[in-house]
């Protein structure tokens, strides 16, 4: 799929499998006014985030941890991008130093539709407007 | 005696017997002595005996042997001083068939004096089923008591949860700073026995917390004491704050001292409170403000009210919320409620809603003061 | 343990975990000072104290969520590690989305919890050395004459005296001269140094 661009050229970034084969991630995130990308797995990241050159990331991952390995890429790529997790029941602590190194939001999974919809928006907003 | 007289009261007993046999309940006659005359169909039926085999014999064969020996001496006393103990209608006691079995009956004893002769007529009505239905209803009532209680405690579960980490989070950290201070030789022992009095002093305070709790959760039998209403308050409050407290929901208490005693089952009093209060904080959410006051109406009556200053019940359902299975709650059972009332019933009172000042609801509990039991 | 000099302020509505807390950093050779509530603390706070905040979520009367965000309003520079007894994901994610450099949960580990407080302590002893030294350069740059402040611009950007004169049309004595002051005014001695401070003009 090419990478849709809208005129800003802020992206939305769906990844991970169990997040592109949810209709309720991808439905709720469908609606918000930003060119939105599916991606499957991080090897395809790499060439998406090429071609878009900022906006979220939003990312199914299993261990906030995990998640962690992510944002480092991320950054290592480009300094644009910000992370938002969606991860299955986690603990605090985990929560907690997934937000401390750097990820920008962390949504726990199962998402409630809405839920995700403001916090994405939010996020994208805060790159449209920078303080 | 005249002949024509005995003829005709021979034909009255012979109408009388056959009135007897179509009765549906036992009847059975006595003479003075307690000696069996007269044992109707029913009575056959209900005990297992023929009437030819059990007329003449003392009716304390048909009792289960506690009463048997008094019964001699009852009557006796009766005839005697006319003090009454069985004579009267409705009253509940133990009878024993052929066999030997025990069952509850209710008895009717009349008095039919002929003559010089003074006979009893009882009336017996076997209420073994009607037992054994009341005892279930209890039975399920207490077991739904038991539902609602742990129900209630469940709703409270966060708030209660709460309330303990404070004291076992304050124990450990004492314990931590003790052996840091105590490995670089900052210790001594004043400080430590200061410090070990404050541990002890925290692991007290989870264990009441824990012990009131329990107290709640246990089955009790619905027994009744003479208690001091204010008494059982203090209690529920003590377990309403942890969760008040944790909805950031403050219960002032207007108690008025020196109220008369009332015959209560304390648990069952601290679970209504406990449930209204729940109510409250569920119907006006955080912030709620609660009260929780009670007074003496009269010499004869008691109040308990829970107060609230949230949405209010509407006048439409002032009844109906009472109902078991009513609620508007999605995850609510409806029995909340319904137990309260079944339970200020069974202590001879009521409760009832109406609108407080605030516009919030204002649930009245009235229970019966022990005046009447004090005084005699 | 380093001494960053700094007061951990310890805000917990439960007296015998405030109680115990403030031994707990007493053993860690740690200064603390504890308030019942969040308005107590507001009522005590001063613009310029230095230290960390350990904050309990849920209090009576203003939560610790509530306090974060009148501190912010203060422009507080504290850091804040909140300690709760019930938190969730959500309510953790929030507050840390709204500044929180920590988030731990009762009962707590005292490694791990002094530990925090030490890096919290750390960081914001750094961040006050940086601001006051921000103040200080600043201060030492109001006194540079338009003149002296075109030269140190050049002179930060890299160019060299004979450049400078050229640029400005002026002796290469006089670039001197100029340059010796700013050195003077601004308290340094080498050009790198110079350059170090000129980075705190830009913040
Ligand atoms: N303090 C109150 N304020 C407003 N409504 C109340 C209050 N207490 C009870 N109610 C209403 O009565 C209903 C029945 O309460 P209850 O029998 O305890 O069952 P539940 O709490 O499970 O719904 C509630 O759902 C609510 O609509
Ligand atoms: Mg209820």
């Amino acid at each position: 799929m090419p990478a849709p661009q809208d005129e800003n050229g802020f992206t939305i970034l769906l990844l991970g499998q169990e997040a592109v084969s949810d209709p309720r991630i991808c439905s709720a995130l469908a609606g918000l006014p930003w060119p939105l990308q599916l991606v499957e797995s991080e090897s395809d990241l790499r060439i998406a985030l090429r071609t878009a050159p900022a906006g979220c990331v939003v990312a199914h991952v299993e261990d906030p941890r995990a998640g962690l390995r992510l944002h480092a890429d991320l950054r290592a790529i480009s300094g644009d991008w910000l992370l938002i997790m969606l991860t299955p029941r986690t603990g605090i602590q985990a929560a907690v130093s997934a937000l401390k190194f750097g990820a920008h939001d962390l949504i726990e999974m199962p998402i409630v539709e809405r839920v995700l919809r403001e916090r994405v928006a939010s996020a994208m907003r805060s790159l449209e407007n920078p303080q | 005696m005249p002949n024509s007289s005995e003829h005709a009261s021979s034909f009255a007993e012979a109408r009388f017997a056959a009135l007897l046999d179509a009765a549906v309940d036992a009847i059975l006659v006595i003479d003075s002595n307690g000696q069996i005359e007269t044992f109707n169909r029913a009575a056959e039926r209900l005990f297992g005996y023929q009437s030819v085999e059990i007329c003449g014999q003392n009716v304390s064969t048909l009792m289960p042997d506690k009463y048997s020996h008094a019964h001699d001496s009852y009557l006796q006393r009766y005839l005697t001083t006319g003090e009454r103990r069985i004579i009267g209608i409705g009253r509940e006691v133990s009878a024993m068939r052929r066999d030997g079995s025990v069952f509850p009956v209710e008895l009717s004893v009349g008095e039919v004096a002929t003559g010089e002769k003074r006979r009893f007529v009882g009336i017996i009505r076997d209420i073994s089923e009607r037992r054994a239905s009341e005892q279930e209803l209890r039975q399920q009532q207490e077991r739904l008591e038991h539902v609602t209680r742990l129900g209630t405690l469940g709703e409270m579960a966060a708030g209660i949860a709460h309330e303990i980490n404070q004291p076992l989070t304050a124990i450990a950290t004492y314990a931590h700073a003790a052996r840091r201070l105590l490995s670089s030789d900052r210790m001594d022992a004043v400080r430590l026995d200061d410090v070990l009095g404050k541990m002890a002093t925290q692991a007290e305070r989870a264990g009441q917390i824990i012990e009131r709790i329990r107290d709640l959760a246990r089955r009790q039998s619905p027994s009744q004491e003479l208690c001091d209403l204010n008494a059982i308050m203090d209690e529920t409050l003590k377990l309403a704050e942890v969760d008040a407290r944790y909805h950031d929901a403050p219960i002032v208490v207007e108690m008025t001292p020196g109220l008369p005693h009332a015959w209560l089952n304390s648990v069952q009093i601290q679970q209504v409170v406990l449930n209204l209060l729940r109510n409250a904080i569920e119907a006006g959410g955080a912030g709620t403000k609660l009260k929780l006051r009670t007074y003496a109406r009269s010499k004869e009556e008691l109040v308990v009210e829970v107060e609230d200053n949230g949405p209010g019940v509407p006048e439409s359902l002032r009844t109906e919320i009472f109902n078991p299975f009513f609620t508007t709650r999605t995850d609510g059972t409806g029995m909340g409620l319904s137990i309260s009332r079944s339970i200020v019933a069974s202590h001879g009172g009521r409760i009832e809603v109406d609108a407080a000042p605030t516009g919030g609801a204002v649930f009245r509990v009235t229970l019966p003061t022990a005046l009447g039991e004090i005084d005699e | 343990m380093s001494e960053t000099g700094g007061i951990v302020f310890v805000v917990d509505d439960d007296e015998a975990v405030r109680d115990s807390l403030s031994l707990l950093l007493e053993s860690a050779s740690l200064q603390s000072q504890c308030f019942a509530s969040a308005d107590e603390f507001a009522e005590h706070y001063q613009g310029g104290m230095s230290g960390c905040l350990l904050l309990d979520i849920r209090m009576p009367g203003k939560s610790g969520l509530e306090l974060r965000d009148w501190l912010d309003q203060q422009g507080a520079q504290l850091p804040i590690i909140f300690i709760t007894g019930h938190g969730d994901v959500p309510m953790a994610v929030d507050a840390m989305k709204r500044g929180a450099i920590d988030f731990i949960q009762k009962p707590f580990s005292d490694d791990e919890l002094l530990q925090r407080v030490q890096q919290a302590l750390e960081s914001e002893a750094g961040d006050r050395a940086d601001r006051a030294e921000a103040d200080r350069v600043r201060a030492n740059f109001e006194t540079l004459t338009p003149r002296e402040r075109e030269v140190m611009q050049q002179v930060v950007a890299g160019r060299v005296n004979k450049v400078i004169a050229l640029d400005m049309d002026i002796s290469q004595r006089t670039v001197e001269i100029h340059r010796a002051r700013v050195m003077h005014k601004m308290g340094v001695r080498s050009v790198a140094d110079l350059v170090r401070l000129a980075s705190f003009l830009d913040k």
